[in-house]
């Protein structure tokens, strides 16, 4: 298809929501921006592909990702009115790639939620089952690549929210090593845990779409990474797989049956298979979330109604002006800045927040020990499959037990994918984890098990 | 002193960079006459925006300060968040490093004030509080805060002390000197409370809001009342320091280390070893022969003390003082620019300092060579030209001499008539006839022939 033919094919999904009149099938998309594609399309059309690796691809981005001229709301009421003034240099990358942006994905409010039901505008749909969540923070990242509307969805990932979602919609993703990809543009919500991460519908894409994104960028000193080079036909041979037996526990059996089943399938192909624990995972709940709260604490510190298009400040003294302007946070978001500034306050921060800087710490150690042993690890990437739409809405803490399989590869900062595996109905995926920095070979064995699951 | 006054002082300096201190955006910002011209994304705080790395120049400047005033620097410093609501805070919170220098100090007349800690901070915006408007050209400007041990014993001390560390800030050029400095001044008296005045602007408030509040405070003590730990603000109109809060509950910042910014190490590679400012005012203040105070002109600008240096190997060091102090500063201020903006380097000023010295240029040619140095550069070359045009032979002098007096019969009468001054005239007038190509005493002495010879 040329880029013309892929943006309307695009469009005509969308439905009425192409033109902003109503939302469309799966309120995957807060805005589309029909213009803009269409006249990008035309013009690289004309110039042709020129070598770009993405050219004519349709690209949407989670509206926490700044597109400077479009509107930023972070799925919050605080910002629904916030227009970008600048490009996050991902996005940029992504265009200078070739693609074609086509609009800002819905997600869970300021990325805080596991599941796409945060946000302020409407809960994202899974095109596999429209009753059924299709996971988050970056749910409408996903929806928007299994409804086939989206080539590449670019997301972020904190604790597991491009990888929850890939999961639970049947799409590829993957969580870079913190640094890989700039943060520049990426609204806040745990600055040492989150990066800008890209889903796919294959891996080959997505390993397109992570070069072009990747590399060091002089406004983020922390990104200071490059790809290296990528064979995404190395296959099996010699591999050896982790498979981490913490990660079983407390999992669905159809969850486990699906991974154990892709696993046998990548130890016929030629992988080692090997058991390999990590006792401390079962620490990287609590550890993740104190972490979180008290550096969202920090990030959300500058929403204090006076900017950023919010509805007017109240008068009177500053405290309660910024309590009034602070006002249109909904419950997760409020819940964790309450948390996070508790938790960090001068009589606390030693009993919360350092324990958790420490415990983080020794869990990166365990799982650098794991890896010195084989060359990836691998479980599954969710505890469970899709579940219903409020099935968990009552309970933060259940809500919370979702990431249990995520949180860690944030925590110790490994890449780590999650791949679609064969299963009967809702989607499950295999997630595998790679050393820091080897993200290459990561999707190198995510190659390999998309390729045995298209196979067999 | 019997009053027991204590006081310690924050100062806060302006450093001199081209960029701001975690952005590119211009640091002449305080120049602007329209606000937020010279603003970005991360200087505004938008939502996602990152600090760049910390401006080179910024960390240089501090490494040098530290070592000028003999302080210890740190094996590492983090770059900490200080978090607090205020509308001149894009974030909500200031980047300010944890101290990277301690010890060090300044010696005064008869005192020495040691210093307890340096760091690095970003500056606010400037916020109007009528206009309920924020000014952001110059939030995120470079700053750095020297905090003194409660050291000094008198107002007169305070200001002792900041003259002094201007003359260091000036030496090595790190100062944007038109922003002046900011200082908080912390007193007490008696070993009571301690009352901190913030925000007071220049050397002789400072002094003032000292002297102020250490006369409000024994005047309490004398009524029989206890001084409360509180902060003050200082009017300098009045002369009086006000009540702003009470200091009792220090604020809780929740102090976080800023994970979008490495860690610092290595401080001593960022500046190359240097003399320190005030040990080379002593050693060239020995070596013109003059007290230390008085060599004060000599490290305005770095480039002066090595024009000195230089010069002093050329000729006479007080020949050269007088020179650099007087002819080339003068020169200098006459056309607003610095020694080391201008077209002209300390070697050429000590070849010209040599050859005045050894009478190869009259003081007249001397002055122009300069001026056509500062003015159009090629000041050797200029000085060549002096030299090789020669001074006018001992035949020129006298035929110069003798035609003077024949013209001058009203002043050759007056000299005959006893009349000192007119045999001053004469040579004035001898001089301008070889337009100044003269040495004074061969002049004087062929006039005073030529008279003898007209019979006078």
């Amino acid at each position: 298809m040329t880029p013309t033919e892929r943006v309307e094919a695009a469009l005509r999904a969308l439905g009425p929501a192409a033109e902003g009149r109503r939302a469309d099938p799966w309120n995957a998309f807060l805005d589309v921006d029909a213009a803009g594609a269409r006249a990008r399309a035309q013009a690289i059309e004309a110039e042709g592909p020129r070598g770009r690796p993405l050219h004519g691809l349709v690209v949407s981005v989670k509206d926490n990702l700044a597109v400077a001229g479009r509107r930023m709301t972070c799925g919050s009421r605080h910002l629904e009115r916030y227009v970008a003034p600048y490009t996050a240099t991902a996005v940029r990358r992504l265009e200078d790639a070739g693609a074609i942006l086509l609009g800002k994905t819905n997600l869970d409010e300021f990325a805080a939620g596991s599941s796409g039901e945060n946000s302020a505008f409407g809960p994202t749909r899974n095109p596999r089952d429209p009753e059924r969540v299709p996971g988050g923070s970056s749910s409408g990242a996903a929806a928007s690549v299994a409804a086939g509307v989206a080539d590449v969805a670019l997301g972020s990932d904190t604790g597991g929210s491009v990888r929850c979602p890939g999961a639970f919609c049947g799409v590829a993703a993957l969580r870079p090593t913190r640094g890989l990809v700039s943060r520049h543009g990426l609204a806040d919500l745990a600055m040492s845990l989150e990066t800008p991460a890209p889903l796919a519908r294959d891996v080959a894409t997505l390993a397109a779409a992570l070069a072009a994104i990747s590399g060091p960028d002089p406004r983020d000193p922390t990104a200071r990474r490059t790809l290296g080079t990528l064979d995404l036909a190395h296959g099996a041979r010699g591999l050896r797989v982790g498979v981490l037996r913490e990660y079983f526990e407390g999992v669905e059996p159809a969850t486990e049956r699906a991974v154990r089943e892709a696993l046998a399938r990548l130890e016929n192909a030629g992988a080692t298979l090997v058991e390999v624990s990590v006792p401390e995972t079962r620490d990287s709940l609590a550890a993740y979330y104190l972490v979180n709260y008290v550096e969202f604490a920090s990030a959300m510190q500058r929403f204090d109604g006076f900017r950023f298009g919010t509805p007017a400040a109240a008068e009177g003294a500053l405290e309660e002006a910024v309590a009034a302007g602070r006002a249109s946070f909904g419950p997760e978001v409020r819940r964790r800045i309450l948390l996070g500034t508790y938790a960090s306050e001068q009589e606390h921060a030693a009993r919360w927040y350092t324990t958790a800087v420490a415990a983080r710490g020794r869990l990166a150690a365990s799982f650098r020990r794991a890896l010195a042993q084989v060359d990836l690890l691998a479980g599954p990437t969710m505890p469970f499959r899709a579940f219903r739409l409020g099935e968990k809405t009552d309970d933060p803490l259940a809500m919370y037990a979702a990431d249990v399989l995520t949180v860690t590869a944030n925590l110790a900062d490994l890449p780590a994918g999650t791949v679609p595996v064969r299963a009967q109905g809702l989607p499950v995926g295999l997630q595998l984890l790679g050393r820091g920095g080897e993200d290459a070979r990561v999707l190198e064995a995510m190659a390999e098990v998309e390729r045995l699951e298209v196979e067999a | 002193m019997s009053d027991g006054a204590r006081i310690g002082l924050e100062i806060h300096a302006y450093l001199l960079t081209r960029a701001k201190m975690f952005c590119a955006c211009d640091a002449d910002a305080l120049a602007a006459t329209e606000a937020n011209v010279h603003v970005c994304e991360t200087c505004t705080g938008q939502p996602g925006a990152k600090p760049m790395a910390p401006n080179a120049a910024a960390l240089a400047a501090g490494v040098r300060v530290a070592r000028a005033l003999g302080c210890a620097l740190a094996p590492t410093t983090r770059f900490l968040r200080k978090h607090y609501f205020y509308p001149d805070l894009p974030s909500n919170y200031q980047r300010t490093s944890e101290p990277f220098a301690t010890a060090g100090g300044l010696a005064l007349a008869d005192s020495f004030v040691r210093l307890r800690e340096i760091h690095w901070e970003e500056d606010p915006g400037a916020y109007d509080l009528d206009a309920g408007t924020v000014d952001y050209d110059r939030s995120g400007l470079p700053l750095l805060e020297i905090v003194t041990e409660p050291d000094f014993r008198s107002p007169e001390d305070v200001r002792a002390f900041l003259q002094e560390l201007a003359v260091v800030l000036r030496y090595l050029g790190v100062w944007r000197e038109e922003a002046g400095v900011k200082a908080d001044v912390n007193v007490s008296v008696a070993g009571g409370e301690r009352a901190e005045v913030k925000n007071v602007s220049g050397f002789r408030a400072a002094e003032r809001a000292a002297a102020a509040e250490i006369r409000r405070q024994l005047d309490m003590v004398a009524r029989g009342e206890r001084v409360p730990r509180e902060t003050r603000g200082f009017d300098d109109a009045t002369g009086e320091t006000t009540r702003l809060r009470a200091k009792e509950e220090a604020m809780d910042y929740r102090f976080l280390p800023d994970p979008d910014l490495p860690p610092l190490g290595k401080l001593a590679a960022l500046a190359p070893d240097e003399e320190a400012p005030l040990a080379r005012r002593a050693r060239l203040a020995a070596l013109a022969g003059v007290p230390p105070q008085e060599a004060n002109a000599l490290v305005e600008e770095r480039a002066l003390a090595d024009a000195f240096e230089a010069a002093a190997r050329e000729a006479d060091p007080k020949t050269a003082f007088a020179f650099v102090v007087r002819d080339l500063r003068a020169d200098l201020a006459y056309r607003s620019t610095s020694l080391a903006r201008s077209r002209v380097a300390a070697e050429d000023v000590a070849a010209l300092v040599g050859a005045l010295a050894r009478g190869d240029v009259t003081p007249h040619a001397a002055t122009r060579v300069l001026r056509q140095g500062l003015d159009e550069g090629g000041l050797r070359e200029a000085l060549a030209a002096e030299r090789a045009a020669g001074l006018s032979a001992g035949d020129e002098v006298a035929a110069a001499a003798r035609a003077t007096v024949a013209e001058q019969g009203k002043a050759v009468a007056d000299y005959r008539a006893g009349k000192q001054g007119a045999l001053n005239f004469l040579v004035g007038q001898a001089m301008r006839r070889l337009r100044g190509r003269g040495r004074p005493d061969e002049v004087r002495a062929a006039v005073e022939r030529a008279l003898a010879d007209a019979g006078a």
